[in-house]
C-alpha cells in the first residue's frame, strides 16, 4: 500500500516536472534568454536592426536556480510560520515572478542602450507586449518547481534528506541546464534563421543575419513562442519529466540495492536509442548536397 | 583526519577529470554551428552533479558502495537523457545529420563524418563517440560528487550535535566544490571540446589534471579545517 | 566600455574600510542597517571590478567568473566561522574571512596563470577584488538575517536551514547582472552602478519579507528597501532613455539599417 501511494506520488512529480519544463523553455524563448540571444545581440553590429526581445540576466541555469531559490526560501519561511501550504507556494511564486519581471525590464533596457552606437532604437512597446506574457509563463514554471520540491521534501516516503531552499535551488539549476541544452536549439538554429534553407545548418559567415520580418510586419518574440511551442517546449518538458520520474521510480519500485543496476540498464538503452536515431537519420537525410 | 583529507582530494579530482570528458559546444552548438551539448561546460556539469547529490541524499544510510553507485547512476541517467533529447531536437527540429568534423570517422559506429557536415560549420549534435565520452564524464563526476557527499556526511554525523543537520551541510559543501572545479576546468577547455576522441583533448588533459589536483588539494585542506572546527566541540 | 567616472581605487578603499567596520557594527542594537551599507559598498566594488575583467574573454561567460569567486567568498566565510568557533573568539571572524577570501582567490589566480597559461595582467587583482567583494556582501546578507556577526547565530539561523544558498545566488545575481545586462560598446559606469544599487535593494525586499515573518521590526527595512529601489530604478530609467540611440513607442527604426527590411 505504501509503495502504491509512493508510486502515484512519483508519477505526479513527473507530471509536474513536465509542466515546469515546458513553461520554462517557452519563457526562455519569449524573453530570449540563453545562448541563442548572442545572435540577437550580434544582429545590430552587422547592420541588422530588429524588434526582438533581448535579455541577458545571466545563463539559464543561474536565472532559473536563483528565481526558484527565492520562491523556495519564501515558501520555507511561510511554512515555518504556520501558513497554509498552497497559499505559501502561491504567494512566494508571485513574488519571485515579480522579481524576474523587473530584472527582465532592466536587462532589456540595458543591453539595447549599450548598443546605441549601431542605432538600435529602444522600443518601449516591446516591454508592454512581452513582459506580461513572460510573467505568465514564469509563474507557472516557478510554481511547479516549488510544488515539486515540496513533494520531495515533505511527502515522499524515503524523503530527501535536505531542506526546502536547497532542493528548490537544485531543481532550478537542473531544469535550467536541461532547458538550455535541449530547448534552445530549436529557437537558435531554426526560428532565428528561417531565411536559411531547412537542414543546412548555420555557417559562421551567416551569424547575425537573423530573420527580422514575418509575413505581416516585424518578427517579434511572440512569434518565436508560437513556433517553439510546437516542438522544442514539449520536448524540454518531457526531458525534465523523464529525469525526475526515472530517478525516483527506480528507488521506489526496486529496493535500493538493485536500483542503480536498473538505472545503468536504462542508460544503456538510451545509448542504443541514440545510435538508432543517428543511423536512421543518415539513411533518410543522406549526405549534404 | 588524514583519510578524510585524502578522500576529499580524490573526490574533487574525479569531478575535475569528469568535466573534461563532457562534450560541450557552448553558444555555437545552440545554432547547429558546432557539435556538442549546446550549453557551457560549468552549467551542464553542475546540473548533472546536482541530480547525483539529490539521489545520493535520498538513499544515504545504506552501505557506502550502494550510495556511491546510486549517485553515479543518477548523474549518468540525467546526462544520457539530456544528450538524447538534444539530438532529437537537432534531427527533427533543425533537420541536420548528427556529425562532427573534429574526427574523420567515428571509432565506435564507423560512420564517416566529413560528408555529412554542412560547409561552413564544424558539426551538429552529439555523435555516438561523444555520447559515450559524456557518459564517462558523468560517471566520474557523479562518483566524485557522491564520494564527497558521503565523506562529509559521515564526518559530521559522527558528532551528536550535527546528526539532523549533516545532510544540508554536506549537500551545500558538495555543491560549492562543483561550482569551483567546473568553472576552473572550463577555463582550461576554453570553448568547445568533443570528448576523448577529439585532438584537443590530448593537449588539454595534462594541464587539466594538474589543475584539478591542485584545486582539489586547496578545497580539501579548507574543508578539513571547516569540518574539524565544526566537530571539535 | 567608457572611462571610469569614479576610480576603482576609491571604491576598493571604501569597500574595505566601510564594509568591515559595518560588519562589526551589526552586533549593536539597530545595527542591522549597517548590513545594508556593507552589502551596497561590496556590490558596487564587485560590479566595478567585473567591468574591468569582463572585457577579456576567459573562454566562458561573464556569470561563471562571478560564481567561481562568490563560491570562494562563501567557502572562506564558512572556514573563518569555523575557526573562530574553534578559538571561541567571535571578534576574529569578519577580518579573518576577508583575509582568507583574498588568499583563496590569489591561489586560484596563480593556478590560472601558471597551469592554464592565461596571460592577463589584471587577473590576480580582479579575482581578489571580486572574491573580497562577494565575501563582504555575503557577510552583510547573513548578518542582515541574523542581526549579529556571532558565528554560532549565523550557523543556526542561516546555514543549517539552507538559506545560505539563497544568499549565495542573490550575491552572484547582484554582482554579475548589472554588467552582464549593460555590456556593450556604449556601456556607462554610472548607469551600471545605478543598476547594481537597484538590484541590491530588490534583493533586500525579498530578505525583508523573510525576516518580517519572524520579527515585525523588519517592516522598517522593507520600507527602506522599497524606497531605495524606486529611487534607483527611476534614475536608471532616466539614464537609459537619455543614452539610447532613439526611443520609440511604436513603429520601426528610422535610420541605420543596411539592406532594407526584406533580405535573404
Amino acid at each position: 500500500m505504501d509503495m502504491i501511494s509512493n508510486l502515484l506520488l512519483v508519477a505526479f512529480m513527473g507530471l509536474i516536472a513536465i509542466v515546469a519544463g515546458i513553461f520554462e523553455d517557452l519563457e526562455s524563448d519569449v524573453a530570449s534568454t540563453s545562448n541563442p540571444n548572442s545572435q540577437v545581440q550580434l544582429a545590430p553590429q552587422v547592420g541588422k536592426l530588429h524588434k526582438f526581445f533581448n535579455r541577458a540576466i545571466s545563463g539559464e541555469p543561474l536565472l532559473v536556480g536563483c528565481m526558484s531559490v527565492i520562491a523556495g526560501s519564501l515558501c520555507y519561511a511561510f511554512l515555518s510560520n504556520g501558513y497554509n501550504v498552497l497559499f505559501a507556494i502561491f504567494i512566494s511564486a508571485i513574488i519571485a515572478t515579480a522579481i524576474q519581471a523587473i530584472l527582465s525590464v532592466t536587462s532589456y533596457m540595458g543591453r539595447i542602450t549599450s548598443q546605441s552606437l549601431y542605432n538600435q532604437p529602444l522600443f518601449m512597446d516591446m516591454l508592454y507586449k512581452h513582459v506580461p506574457v513572460m510573467m505568465a509563463f514564469a509563474f507557472v514554471s516557478i510554481f511547479s518547481v516549488v510544488l515539486l520540491s515540496y513533494l520531495m521534501v515533505y511527502l515522499l516516503v524515503p524523503a530527501v534528506n535536505l531542506s526546502l531552499p536547497i532542493v528548490t535551488a537544485f531543481m532550478g539549476i537542473t531544469l535550467g541546464s536541461i532547458g538550455s541544452a535541449v530547448g534552445d536549439i530549436h529557437y537558435g538554429a531554426e526560428k532565428l534563421y528561417q531565411n536559411q534553407e531547412f537542414g543546412s545548418g548555420l555557417p559562421v559567415s551567416n551569424s547575425g543575419n537573423i530573420t527580422r520580418m514575418s509575413s505581416l510586419g516585424s518578427n517579434n518574440s511572440i512569434d518565436v513562442l508560437h513556433f517553439c511551442s510546437k516542438f522544442a517546449g514539449p520536448l524540454t518538458g518531457l526531458a525534465f519529466g523523464v529525469v525526475i520520474f526515472l530517478s525516483f521510480w527506480t528507488t521506489t519500485v526496486f529496493t535500493v540495492e538493485y536500483a542503480y543496476i536498473v538505472s545503468i540498464i536504462l542508460v544503456v538503452l538510451i545509448t542504443l536509442l541514440n545510435y538508432l536515431l543517428e543511423r536512421n537519420t543518415r539513411k533518410k537525410y543522406g549526405k549534404y548536397q | 583526519m588524514l583519510t578524510i583529507l585524502l578522500l576529499l582530494i580524490v573526490a574533487a579530482t574525479l569531478i575535475g577529470l569528469g568535466v573534461h570528458f563532457i562534450p560541450v559546444g557552448g553558444a555555437p552548438a545552440a545554432l547547429s554551428t558546432t557539435a556538442g551539448i549546446p550549453t557551457g561546460a560549468p552549467m551542464i556539469t553542475i546540473g548533472m552533479g546536482v541530480t547525483g547529490i539529490l539521489v545520493t541524499s535520498s538513499v544515504i544510510g545504506n552501505s557506502m558502495l550502494t550510495v556511491l553507485l546510486s549517485g553515479m547512476s543518477a548523474s549518468m541517467l540525467m546526462m544520457a537523457i539530456t544528450m538524447f533529447f538534444s539530438n532529437m531536437v537537432h534531427v527533427y527540429g533543425v533537420g541536420v545529420n548528427i556529425s562532427s568534423s573534429t574526427f574523420n570517422e567515428d571509432p565506435i559506429t564507423s560512420f564517416s563524418q566529413e560528408e555529412y557536415v554542412s560547409p561552413g560549420t564544424t558539426g551538429h549534435g552529439i555523435p555516438t563517440v561523444s555520447f559515450i565520452s559524456g557518459l564517462i564524464g558523468s560517471l566520474l563526476g557523479g562518483l566524485g560528487g557522491s564520494l564527497l557527499y558521503v565523506t562529509i556526511y559521515d564526518m559530521l554525523s559522527s558528532s551528536p550535535a550535527y546528526v539532523s543537520r549533516a545532510g544540508v551541510m554536506a549537500a551545500l559543501l558538495t555543491l560549492l566544490v562543483f561550482f569551483v572545479i567546473a568553472v576552473m576546468s572550463s577555463y582550461n577547455i576554453g570553448g568547445t571540446i568533443q570528448g576523448f576522441y577529439d585532438k584537443k583533448f590530448n593537449s588539454k588533459i595534462k594541464a587539466g589534471l594538474v589543475a584539478s589536483i591542485l584545486t582539489a588539494i586547496l578545497m580539501a585542506v579548507i574543508y578539513t579545517i571547516v569540518l574539524g572546527g565544526l566537530t571539535h566541540v | 566600455m567608457s572611462d571610469d567616472v569614479i576610480p576603482q581605487q576609491i571604491l576598493l578603499l571604501a569597500a574595505i574600510v566601510v564594509g568591515i567596520i559595518s560588519i562589526y557594527l551589526t552586533a549593536f542594537p539597530f545595527g542591522t542597517i549597517f548590513s545594508v551599507i556593507a552589502v551596497i559598498v561590496a556590490v558596487i566594488l564587485g560590479t566595478n571590478t567585473l567591468r574591468h575583467i569582463g572585457n577579456y574573454s576567459l573562454g566562458t561567460g561573464i556569470p561563471s567568473i562571478v560564481y567561481l569567486l562568490s563560491t570562494c567568498g562563501l567557502i572562506s566565510m564558512i572556514a573563518a566561522m569555523s575557526i573562530s568557533n574553534y578559538l571561541s573568539n567571535d571578534f576574529l571572524f569578519p577580518l579573518l574571512s576577508v583575509v582568507l577570501s583574498i588568499v583563496l582567490a590569489w591561489i586560484i589566480a596563480l593556478i590560472c596563470r601558471y597551469v592554464f597559461g592565461i596571460e592577463i595582467e589584471i587577473l590576480a587583482w580582479s579575482f581578489m577584488g571580486l572574491s573580497m567583494a562577494s565575501n563582504i556582501a555575503l557577510m552583510g546578507l547573513s548578518t542582515f538575517l541574523a542581526s549579529t556577526y556571532n558565528p554560532n547565530v549565523i550557523f543556526s539561523n542561516v546555514i543549517f536551514n539552507g538559506l545560505i544558498l539563497l544568499l549565495l545566488l542573490m550575491c552572484v545575481m547582484t554582482i554579475q547582472n548589472p554588467y552582464n545586462s549593460c555590456m556593450g560598446s556604449n556601456e556607462d559606469q554610472l548607469r551600471t552602478l545605478t543598476l547594481a544599487l537597484s538590484i541590491a535593494f530588490l534583493m533586500f525586499i525579498v530578505l525583508s519579507v523573510i525576516g518580517m515573518l519572524t520579527d515585525v521590526n523588519y517592516v522598517i527595512f522593507l520600507i527602506i528597501s522599497i524606497i531605495g529601489w524606486i529611487l534607483t530604478f527611476k534614475k536608471y530609467y532616466d539614464y537609459s532613455l537619455r543614452q539610447a540611440a532613439e526611443v520609440k513607442y511604436h513603429g520601426f527604426w528610422t535610420k541605420g539599417d543596411e539592406g532594407g527590411y526584406y533580405d535573404k
